[in-house]
């Protein structure tokens, strides 16, 4: 269960960014977790409900998650791919490198500011 | 904001692209632990695993083999109580204990006030063993230079289609207590082939704390990663 201290983390984040920007509160945030990020993703919308309670900028705010599938890079070819099965290069036939799918990321969010 | 109602009167929406990992501030200051290690030329492992793969008994074998050419020190991540750090402490090696208080994981920041308790003792090789659990220390780096998980036979040879993270983001992939295969339904070459899948260049070592078998690689990789 460390969706929770991830959302306190992605909470925090956003809340400085939040005074920054003036904002009255927080409309949309929208996070992106790779396939290989080892988040759960049912865990980290039930920490973010619980998160939302006690947050008043937070109040209003909705949670969309995107998910990244894996991506790997050939050494030798430097291309990138998408395995269907073992990551080896569809070229080179070269086990790949991670390259993408471990991301835990706030992408996008939406507040409400004086217009 | 309207002051008479509350309504959004005189207000407007505003997105932000950020692109921004959630972690940013543990990856920064895994960036300064790792910075502190190089200064003062130590290498840093991190043990990850379930609780009870032989982490503990692991350590107590490895510093047995290298204390003699190798200074060594420990920071021992649990959820409560001393005792993984007593092992230690019986072999004569600089531990520190961090009790998270129940958390599942060590972070950036307890590593960096263990490392500071540290600060006296003259150490090339640190071992942090993280909270034994395989799915939330993956996602917190600490600033080692080897992160190291492990499965011990009776978990069962599936246990990387299970929990991809912990291999996605591991340098090495150690399989322990081996001195067990006989008795468990314990397929290497699987255990070995699926992790692979997920991360392919990972180094995977198969080894028993107990019988000593499989050690001696292990304890090479160390004294080069030192040395080399």
């Amino acid at each position: 269960m460390h969706e929770a201290s991830l959302v306190m983390a992605m909470g925090e984040e956003i809340a400085r960014l939040a005074k920054e920007q003036g904002a009255k509160k927080v409309l949309r945030v929208v996070v992106s977790f790779g396939q290989w990020s080892g988040i759960e993703k049912e865990a980290f919308c039930f920490a973010f409900e619980a998160f939302k309670k006690d947050s008043p900028l937070f109040k209003e705010a909705d949670l969309e998650i995107e998910l990244i599938p894996a991506v790997y890079f050939c050494p030798l070819c430097q291309q990138e791919f998408s395995p269907e099965e073992a990551p080896l290069c569809p070229r080179c036939k070269l086990p790949g490198l991670p390259s993408k799918g471990g991301e835990l990321e706030i992408k996008k969010v939406e507040f409400l500011v004086e217009d | 904001m309207c002051e008479h109602c509350g309504c959004e009167a005189g207000l407007k929406r505003k997105e932000i692209t950020l692109e921004k990992n959630i972690l940013e501030q543990n990856e920064h200051l895994a960036s300064k632990n790792r910075k502190h290690f190089d200064e003062k030329g130590i290498v840093a492992i991190n043990l990850i695993s379930a609780p009870g793969s032989g982490k503990t008994s692991l350590l107590e074998a490895t510093i047995a083999q290298l204390r003699d050419e190798i200074p060594l020190a420990v920071i021992e991540g649990d959820p409560e109580t001393e005792r993984d750090a007593e092992r230690i402490r019986r072999q004569g090696v600089p531990v520190v204990q961090v009790t998270t208080g129940g958390a599942c994981h060590l972070d950036a920041v307890q590593v960096h006030r263990a490392f500071h308790q540290l600060e006296k003792e003259k150490f090339r090789l640190l071992f942090i063993e993280n909270v034994g659990n395989l799915l939330c220390p993956s996602a917190f780096n600490l600033g080692e230079h080897l992160r190291v998980v492990l499965v011990s036979v009776p978990e069962g040879s599936d246990k990387p289609a299970k929990y991809p993270a912990a291999f996605y983001k591991a340098d090495v992939f150690l399989i322990t207590k081996t001195d067990l295969l006989p008795y468990f339904d314990f397929d290497l070459e699987e255990a070995k082939s699926l992790a692979l899948k997920i991360n392919p260049r990972l180094r995977v070592i198969a080894l028993s704390a107990k019988s000593g078998q499989g050690l001696e690689e292990w304890c090479q990789l160390l004294r080069d990663l030192v040395f080399g």
